[in-house]
């Protein structure tokens, strides 16, 4: 536990109504880690992503971003700061192609600027980076197509595409292998494993195998708090894990 | 200084019942109506008709209320009920095109010269509201129809059933329609109020001000901005800002130079959304 | 709707403004033949419509968002430019902020100080009302338009309600514009600039932002980009455009009033867009040409053409069930396919 921590959240507290969505979570990211969240139905596990990448602003707390409170910081901001999110129900522009929507995370990558002038498909700086991304992904050969005729597997990969054009130093997926049929889930797989060290990456799955094949650590969120983090192997053994979590479902 | 006060107060009465009908339909319908000024109109028109053929200006106000509130459910199941999902675009436009339709149209059966709407001798002249403060019986009338509407509508709103099942309808719709209710009749009903609301306001500006076509425009720019003040679908917001509207409107005019009074309800409109984006009552999250 | 796509500027759209203006700056001379000059007033008012409906479109279309301001911003510019002739003529200096000037008739200065006023007036009430969204938005426009036509009808030393009359002969830099065929060409050269400002704006960098963000919000601000400036500056450019177009109809007819800023008259740019197409930088084009004639046929045929036109706005509106994205769509397709 020696090197500073990427992203340090402590004591961070969301309430819906009387429902406590969050409750007092602490949480520590190290440096290019995969770091599992996994957690029953109701743990709370999107409402901390959309938190950390802010989407949604917690009641109390404190998020800390390499050094930086980011606590309070609206979405584009963390964002320019490097935090990338890949949504668990898609969230594309659906009139555009596939590669127009990586050239938008691009320029939000490349930070502020309007360029009225400059013809953006015959920018280099923008398209560059996005048939990279697609690469990365496998979707080059369908970047012309509109995203309105996308497969739900493609545009799985999609919104990796885009998370991944924005270079980010944190990236946030949120059930990326959420209604991929068998093979794609397995190619998604394969996919984050290439990118472990590339980038920091917070994993939120259903899918526990793919889990525990990625994750370098793994965090159990149980009512909205973090009751145990460790190991794949440390977290399988703990007998707290086992009863609130693993003995029941899967 | 007590008359422009009373003055400022019956605006905002009258721009109330404008602006309840606007936010109910948009809050619960998700509709917004441009032609709500032309149903206005249409009372105004009907009241002085009907009291230029009959002489009679009780018979004036059944007849308009009753007249607009039919229109209302016409326009409703005939046209604006297939709208309702559309975009705001779609809804401008059909609105839009109905308020061309509804100004020419009067022009067409009325003529481009304004009606006349005398007021019968009981209402014509004023009384000393303080010693040495005389006021128009009419004005006090209009104010006192108003209040008691905008009352009426609070209890009609808060303690009933129907009234229950609006104010869901305002701020969740997918629930009030699974409290199954009728969905198209209560919307024709409600759609029928407003415009009856808006009749009743027209009919009542009428010996204030001249029965012309067009005349339904300021004031639905009024009743807008009353709308999104108070924040859209919220009864209450809309009763708030009417007032503030109402007394904002006729003090700057009597208080600043021209160009800037008929001007200060929208800076105050600005003003409000600078700080409150959806308003003093926002409804929907 | 592939035809939103940055990427693929189809054949048929990187020629039909050429065609657009083409056509049009063939009028003249085919009203010369017929010996029609009437013509020539016709496509000027074409001209100058279609220059404020694709900058409105800019907004409505790409950006997404209903503005009703239109023509308040459009009647600013045409009191700039009859104000400044206005003072010339009476001989008699504004004073703004302490200093003194005569006004000026040279179309090359107040043309562009018609732009830079409306500019600003959109900047200012585009940040209030771009804080917020959807109806808050198409309403508070709608309010600030009315806003703008009481200030006129208040401008008492200007006309009020009755308008201002232009009385001095107009120039641009010197040169008489008071011949219709050159003030009919230098209207259609600033149309054609129009198209290929907006044009650019939309295939850049700041309009896939601006399309985006219509249609995905949320997406936007999580690709780290927020829209709010985005959208202002498409505002108000938008704004300047049309008190430009506003200038320009003011020269034109040697005339301004409030009535071109009533909110009717925002409906009708509105409607202009919708029926050229709301997809095209030149679709507004077609929709002003379209929207000229119709005024005019249905009003040599009833004084009450208004009711007509409404009927039609209806009636278009009503038989597009998928909302007007069909026409956007049909139009399209019988566009031309890639």
């Amino acid at each position: 536990m020696t090197p500073q921590p990427l992203l340090s959240v402590r004591g961070l507290v969301k309430s819906f109504g009387g429902l406590m969505a969050t409750n007092h979570l602490d949480f520590d990211l190290r440096a290019g880690e995969i770091h599992g969240v996994i957690g029953p139905n109701g743990a709370g596990k999107t409402t901390f992503v959309s938190q950390l990448q802010g989407q949604l602003m917690p009641d109390a707390g404190a998020i800390v971003l390499d050094g930086r409170d980011v606590t309070f910081e609206p979405a584009h901001v963390r964002a320019r700061l490097g935090i990338a999110r890949s949504f668990q129900i898609t969230s594309l522009v659906p009139s555009f192609t596939v590669l127009a929507n990586v050239m938008l995370a691009v320029q939000g990558g490349q930070g502020h600027s309007f360029r009225p002038w400059k013809r953006a498909w015959t920018d280099e700086r923008l398209s560059g980076p996005a048939h990279v991304a697609l690469a990365t992904v496998g979707l080059t050969h369908r970047a012309l197509t509109p995203v309105a005729d996308l497969a739900h597997g493609e545009c799985r990969q999609l919104e990796l595409a885009m998370a991944l054009a924005m270079k980010p130093r944190l990236l946030l997926l949120d059930e990326p292998m959420a209604g991929v049929g068998r093979q794609d889930g397995v190619a998604m797989t394969d996919m984050i494993a290439r990118l472990k060290g590339v980038t920091t990456i917070v994993l939120i799955e259903h899918d526990m195998d793919a889990v525990f094949r990625l994750a370098d650590r793994i965090s159990v969120l149980v009512a909205g708090r973090v009751i145990r983090t460790g190991t794949p192997a440390e977290v399988r053994a703990d007998p707290e894990v086992r009863a609130a979590y693993l003995g029941h479902s899967h | 200084m007590i008359e422009q006060t009373l003055n400022g107060v019956q605006l905002g009465v009258m721009l109330f019942l404008m602006a309840s009908g606007l936010t109910l339909v948009f809050g619960i319908m998700n509709f917004i109506n441009l032609a709500h000024g032309s149903l206005y109109m249409a009372g105004a028109f009907t009241a002085a008709w009907i009291q230029n053929i009959s002489g009679s200006f009780l018979l004036a106000i059944p007849a308009a209320i009753l007249l607009t509130a039919a229109l209302g459910v016409v326009f409703e199941v005939g046209l604006f009920r297939r709208f309702y999902a559309r975009n705001h675009l779609d809804q401008v436009l059909v609105t839009f095109g109905i308020v061309l339709v509804a100004n020419e149209a009067t022009r067409m059966i009325f003529g481009p010269v304004p009606l006349r709407m005398p007021l019968p001798p009981l209402l014509a002249g004023s009384v000393e509201i303080l010693p040495g403060l005389p006021y128009p019986t009419f004005r006090l009338v209009v104010l006192g129809v108003g209040l008691a509407v905008a009352g009426l509508l609070w209890v009609i709103v808060m303690r009933t059933r129907i009234g229950m099942w609006v104010r869901a309808g305002s701020s969740n719709r997918p629930i009030a329609a699974a409290m199954g209710v009728d969905v198209d009749r209560v919307f024709a009903a409600l759609f029928a109020v407003g415009a009856a609301l808006a009749g009743l306001a027209g009919l009542m500006a009428g010996p204030i001000l001249a029965v012309q076509v067009g005349m339904g425009e300021p004031i639905l720019i009024l009743a807008l901005v009353v709308t999104v003040i108070g924040g859209i679908g919220s009864i209450k917001g809309a009763f708030v800002a009417a007032l503030m509207v109402g007394l904002v409107d006729t003090f700057g005019r009597v208080l600043l130079p021209p160009a800037l009074g008929s001007m200060v309800i929208f800076l105050l409109m600005a003003l409000i959304l600078a700080f409150r984006p959806k308003g003093l009552f926002p409804v929907h999250g | 709707m592939a035809e939103f796509d940055p990427h693929l500027p189809r054949p048929v759209e990187r020629l039909a403004p050429i065609v657009v203006v083409g056509l049009l700056a063939a009028v003249p001379p085919l009203a010369q033949v017929l010996g029609d000059p009437f013509l020539i007033k016709v496509a000027t008012r074409v001209i100058v419509f279609a220059i404020a409906a694709v900058a409105l479109n800019l907004v409505l279309g790409f950006a997404g968002m209903v503005s009703l301001l239109q023509a308040g911003l459009f009647g600013v510019g045409g009191y700039v430019v009859a104000i400044a002739a206005h003072h010339i003529f009476e001989a008699e200096p504004i004073g703004i902020a302490g200093l003194a000037w005569g006004g000026s008739a040279d179309l090359a200065l107040t043309l562009p100080l018609a732009a830079v006023v409306a500019g600003l007036m959109a900047l200012v009430t585009g940040m209030v009302s771009l804080r917020t969204s959807g109806p808050y938005f198409l309403m508070i426009t709608l309010a600030f338009d009315q806003m703008l036509y009481y200030g006129a009808v208040a401008l008492q030393k200007y006309g009020g309600d009755d308008g201002l009359q232009i009385l001095t002969p107009l120039t641009l830099a010197g040169w008489d514009v008071s011949n219709r065929w050159r003030f009919f060409y230098f209207a259609l050269a600033l149309l054609a600039v129009t198209l290929l400002v907006v044009g650019r704006l939309v295939g850049s960098r700041f309009g896939i932002v601006l399309r985006a963000a219509a249609e995905n919000e949320r997406r936007v601000a999580v690709s780290g980009i927020p829209p709010y400036p985005y959208r202002l500056a498409a505002f108000v450019v938008s704004g300047a455009v049309a008190g430009l177009a506003g200038g320009l109809l003011a020269a034109g007819q040697q005339f301004v009033s409030p009535a071109d800023m009533h909110w009717v008259r925002s409906g009708d740019f509105v409607v202009m867009a919708v029926l050229g197409g709301l997809s095209t930088v030149w679709g507004p084009v077609v929709g002003a040409a379209a929207f000229v004639v119709l005024e005019l046929l249905l009003s040599s045929w009833t004084q009450h053409w208004q009711l007509v036109f409404g009927l039609i706005i209806v009636a278009v509106v009503l038989s597009l069930r998928g909302g007007l994205a069909d026409l956007v769509h049909l139009l399209g397709r019988s566009g031309g396919a890639r």
